[in-house]
């Protein structure tokens, strides 16, 4: 028998002839000479096997941690009387075998592992920069409804129907202000596919032509896929609200950790989360991907039908709590097909310093290009440091008291007490610089969401004016960036002459050869990616997975400092496992430790 | 080098089990080159043990290196264990019997080739500690030191003094006694609107001490909080909010969990016309009959904690608690609360 399978027989029988050869064997020292005496590399579960106690759990009382753990509640007692009336005490370990790989496959272990994840990536929502409802990601104007008793009583007009030669006007009563008839046209919307919408007024303009350019008199296009419908008194006011569970801000700050339980779910490797070029979302998270897209210059778009035909995404892998065709289903999709400024490559590479714009974009990135993330966070060393905290369980603390440091000037990466914590902090912030709001937002249209120097058609393309920060360049993001992304920094590793020759330089976004993030050197990859290259090549990621892994399921953290032998060695069944979550689950179902305690 | 140290083995007592059995065998344990003193901590992992002369060089550089090495990933001098897992075990740091290729030399003479160039970080560089008299472990003998060790290992066992049970979160709280009491959200809530969006509404001013996240759905209305502020207490965690969960035995956790396990129980009892299918699903609730009652007790045991109750157990919760709680009320309902809030209360049942 396996050594390994003995000490599993072990648990189960608490034989003191089979427990003590199984000890004997797992120690590996039983017949071997002294020097070759070497402890075995543990198989997961022989992890913890010769933990001191007696604390072994009674059947019913492991049914009841598994449960609490895999789906969130205690057992039933219709599974307690399932479990006593097995059999003997290996019987009923066997029932708690079957619960765990009952439970793997119940959606409920997918609620687990969103829960898991909403509180372990912790994605703030879109904070608003103007009164609410302005979160700006929606980049789609709001739509009112003609009130009754109006000529156009159940039509859809811009909820500000603004246009500046005339004035305001009032598209319901079916004339212009110049007294012509209002533009009146018929379209299957995004929102409601299968039905038709009347749209009135500027609104009606359908002209694909129209994508790009949201604001005044363009009209919502096909299938109205620039506009938005409303569902309250309020219009817009339903996608701002948290607690709408089908608000567009907080499905997208939901976004990263179904990303997460949906890796889990169909078993893809971990690394999916931070480096994959799919994400998960419902049409309203898709929707903003694609609203990013078009304001890029991908006008195509505007008449693109699968984000949001149910019968384009049906067939997608879609969360278990919602039917397949389901527009609020969190489904998979491919980020560059929804925005091609977020591209497919693995290996991108673009020095602005040598490579002319523009750039083609940035590679998609899992949930580090999800607009919840890059929005939610609004800054490149914000984004950094919760990346570093969450992703790679980095952790920032103020310097000790006795240490003297060398005068802060301009560069917090080099100088000063800030070089603590800047000088990890800085190296991974450089990945994140090209994404920025600039403006507010007013019934959802109004704010952009910058990308600089990306995309063919110039949209995110600036003269250098904007470098002197007079208007309209005067604001956010142009005001950081100007304060922020100096000379000869560890955020701008750039020479000045450089930046006064080309200033879309500053926006260097990998890292140079002198540079490193924990330990590792860049490949060149630009972007977020990169910075997920280098967390993952550190084995960062890895650690980090594994360890908001076991406190869920072993009820405690593993401590860096005093088992960072045992963490090292779960890591490595981890990945050699393909860095899938379910059978890394499992297996910590089957350890010693888990099996422990009262 | 061979090592011989009495480790401790408890194994498991039998299943459904009386007795745990404490066997001490006597394990060979070797492979941890430059092995512990003979001194190591009983019962401690041999492999993360340094030698008297680590243990020196720890001590050595513990002043210049400590208050920023104290804990998490680069925590190496959080103990001895710690220096000699994190730091004297990884080549990446440390190449044993190669100074010139280990990272640690290298950042002392202010060559590093990460992100830092130096250690300590800060305007003097370590060999300027040395000559200022800052530090009296010099680089020279941090270089013999590393010439004179021998390949590493770690030892890869979890702590043995972790602690291995957690308490029950706040979803488990809720979702737990919702199925183990027979309540829903409609014996908490009504659903009111806020901009046409569903909102949970304590019913009574929230005299059933309501519990709801506010990432759930319904969501706590608004205008009353004390729902989401009970997760909060529970250390329910929130994204919304930017609160971590958190699982500690906090004073809060505690208060809250009393009060709730006393006013739900009082509910539940009181539902489906004191006959709630869930508490008594053969019927007969609040039964004053002493063996009625015990049966119930036993039931329960099995029901809240996962644990089955002997008789002697039901016959000592019967008259230490059940029984006396009658009699001071006069009357069968507060024995049966305070019964159930007995079992919620139970350390089995806040932890797992």
């Amino acid at each position: 028998m396996n050594p390994f399978d003995l000490a599993s027989e072990c648990r189960r029988y608490g034989s003191l002839v089979v427990c003590t050869g199984a000890i004997l064997l797992w120690s590996g020292c039983s017949d071997t000479p002294a020097s070759e005496c070497t402890p075995p590399a543990p198989t997961i579960d022989t992890v913890g096997a010769t933990l001191p106690g007696s604390d072994v759990l009674a059947p019913t009382r492991l049914l009841r941690r598994a449960a609490l753990v895999l789906r969130g509640a205690a057992p039933t007692d219709v599974e307690l009387s399932e479990l006593l009336a097995s059999g003997d005490s290996t019987a009923q370990n066997s029932y708690v075998d079957g619960f765990i790989d009952r439970t793997l496959q119940d959606p409920k272990f997918y609620r687990t592992m969103f829960e898991l994840a909403r509180d372990w990536l912790n994605v703030p929502l879109i904070p608003p920069t103007e009164t609410s409802a302005e979160y700006g990601q929606a980049q789609q104007r709001m739509l009112k409804v003609c009130a009754g008793g109006t000529v156009k009583a159940g039509s859809l007009y811009f909820f500000r129907d603004l246009i500046v030669a005339n004035g305001e006007e009032d598209p319901c009563d079916g004339l212009t202000n110049l007294g012509a008839p209002v533009a009146e046209v018929t379209v299957e919307p995004w929102w409601a596919p299968g039905k038709q919408a009347k749209l009135v007024g500027d609104a009606a303009k359908t002209s694909a032509q129209c994508g790009s350019i949201p604001m005044g008199v363009c009209g919502c296009g096909p299938n109205a896929s620039r506009c938005r419908a409303p569902e309250t008194n309020y219009p817009g006011i339903e996608q701002f609200l948290q607690f709408n569970p089908n608000s567009q801000r907080r499905q997208l700050s939901e976004e990263p950790a179904r990303l997460f339980a949906h890796i889990a779910w169909y078993d893809r490797p971990a690394t999916d989360l931070i480096a994959g070029t799919y994400s998960v979302g419902s049409t309203n998270v898709q929707a903003a991907y694609v609203m990013q897209g078009i304001e890029g210059g991908a006008t195509t778009l505007v008449s693109d039908d699968s984000w949001w035909r149910p019968s384009k995404f049906a067939g997608a892998p879609a969360d278990p709590e919602h039917p397949a065709g389901d527009p609020n289903a969190w489904r998979e999709f491919s980020v560059p097909d929804r925005n091609p400024f977020l591209i497919a490559s693995r290996n991108y590479h673009y020095d602005p310093r040598t490579d002319a714009p523009p750039m083609q974009g940035l590679p998609a990135s899992g949930m580090l290009t999800s607009p919840g993330f890059l929005s939610g966070l609004p800054r490149e060393r914000i984004r950094a440091a919760r990346a570093l905290e969450n992703l790679a369980c980095e952790v920032f603390s103020p310097p000790a008291s006795n240490v003297t440091f060398n005068p802060y000037v301009r560069d917090p990466y080099n100088e000063g007490p800030c070089q603590h914590c800047h000088k990890r902090l800085d190296p991974a912030a450089i990945h994140f610089k090209r994404w920025g709001k600039q403006g507010a937002a007013q019934e959802g249209w109004g704010a952009k969401y910058l990308m600089p120097d990306i995309g063919a058609a110039g949209a995110w393309r600036w003269p250098k004016v904007w470098r002197t920060g007079a208007f309209p360049y005067h604001s956010e993001p142009f005001s950081q960036w100007n304060r922020w992304y100096l000379a000869d920094t560890g955020l701008t590793p750039i020479s000045q002459a450089m930046i006064d020759a080309k200033p879309e330089t500053v926006f260097i976004d990998f890292l140079v050869p002198e540079q490193s993030l924990l330990g590792q050197k860049s490949d060149g990859t630009v972007g977020p990616l990169g910075f997920a290259k280098l967390i993952i090549a550190a084995g960062s990621f890895d650690r980090c997975v594994v360890r908001r892994i076991h406190t869920a399921i072993l009820g405690r953290d593993i401590d860096p400092a005093q088992e960072s032998g045992y963490l090292d060695a779960l890591t490595q069944n981890f990945v050699s496992g393909g860095r899938k979550v379910r059978p890394f689950v499992k297996a910590l179902t089957k350890t010693e430790l888990f099996r422990r305690g009262f | 080098m061979r090592q011989q140290t009495q480790v401790k083995t408890t194994l498991g007592r039998p299943l459904g089990g009386v007795v745990a059995l404490l066997v001490t065998v006597p394990l060979v344990l070797g492979g941890c080159k430059d092995s512990p003193p003979v001194d190591a901590p009983a019962g401690g992992d041999p492999c993360n043990s340094p030698s008297s002369e680590t243990q020196r060089i720890m001590d050595g550089l513990r002043s210049s290196c400590e208050s920023c090495h104290i804990s998490g990933t680069r925590g190496f001098f959080a103990s001895s264990s710690a220096f000699q897992q994190l730091l004297v075990a990884d080549p990446r740091l440390v190449s044993p019997g190669d100074p010139d290729n280990s990272e640690l030399v290298r950042l002392l003479e202010g060559n590093g080739t990460g992100g830092f160039k130096q250690m300590p970080t800060g305007s003097q560089s370590y060999s300027q500690l040395v000559a200022a008299g800052t530090v009296s472990l010099t680089v020279d003998e941090v270089r013999t030191w590393i010439r004179g060790l021998s390949a590493q290992t770690r030892g890869t066992s979890p702590s043995t003094t972790a602690r291995r049970n957690v308490r029950v979160g706040a979803a488990q709280v809720q979702r737990t006694l919702y199925q183990q009491l027979g309540l829903d959200y409609s014996d908490f809530f009504t659903t009111g609107d806020d901009y046409g969006i569903p909102v949970a509404t304590a019913i009574d001013y929230d005299s059933v001490y309501a519990v709801q996240a506010p990432e759930m759905y319904p969501a706590p209305f608004a205008s009353r909080l004390s729902p989401q502020d009970r997760w909060g207490a529970l250390g329910g965690g929130s994204a919304f909010l930017q609160a971590r969960s958190d699982t500690s035995m906090a004073p809060s956790f505690t208060q809250a969990l009393a009060q709730i396990s006393q006013r739900w129980c009082r509910l539940a009892l009181a539902k489906n016309g004191k006959n709630n299918p869930v508490l008594f699903p053969q019927g007969g609730s609040l039964s004053t009959d002493a063996t009625t009652a015990k049966q119930t007790l036993k039931r329960w045991q099995l029901h809240f904690l996962s644990e089955p109750a002997s008789d002697a157990d039901i016959e000592t919760l019967y008259s230490k608690l059940f029984a006396p709680l009658q009699q001071q009320a006069a009357a069968i309902e507060p024995a049966y609360v305070g019964a159930c809030s007995y079992f919620i209360r139970h350390p089995h049942w806040i932890f797992y």
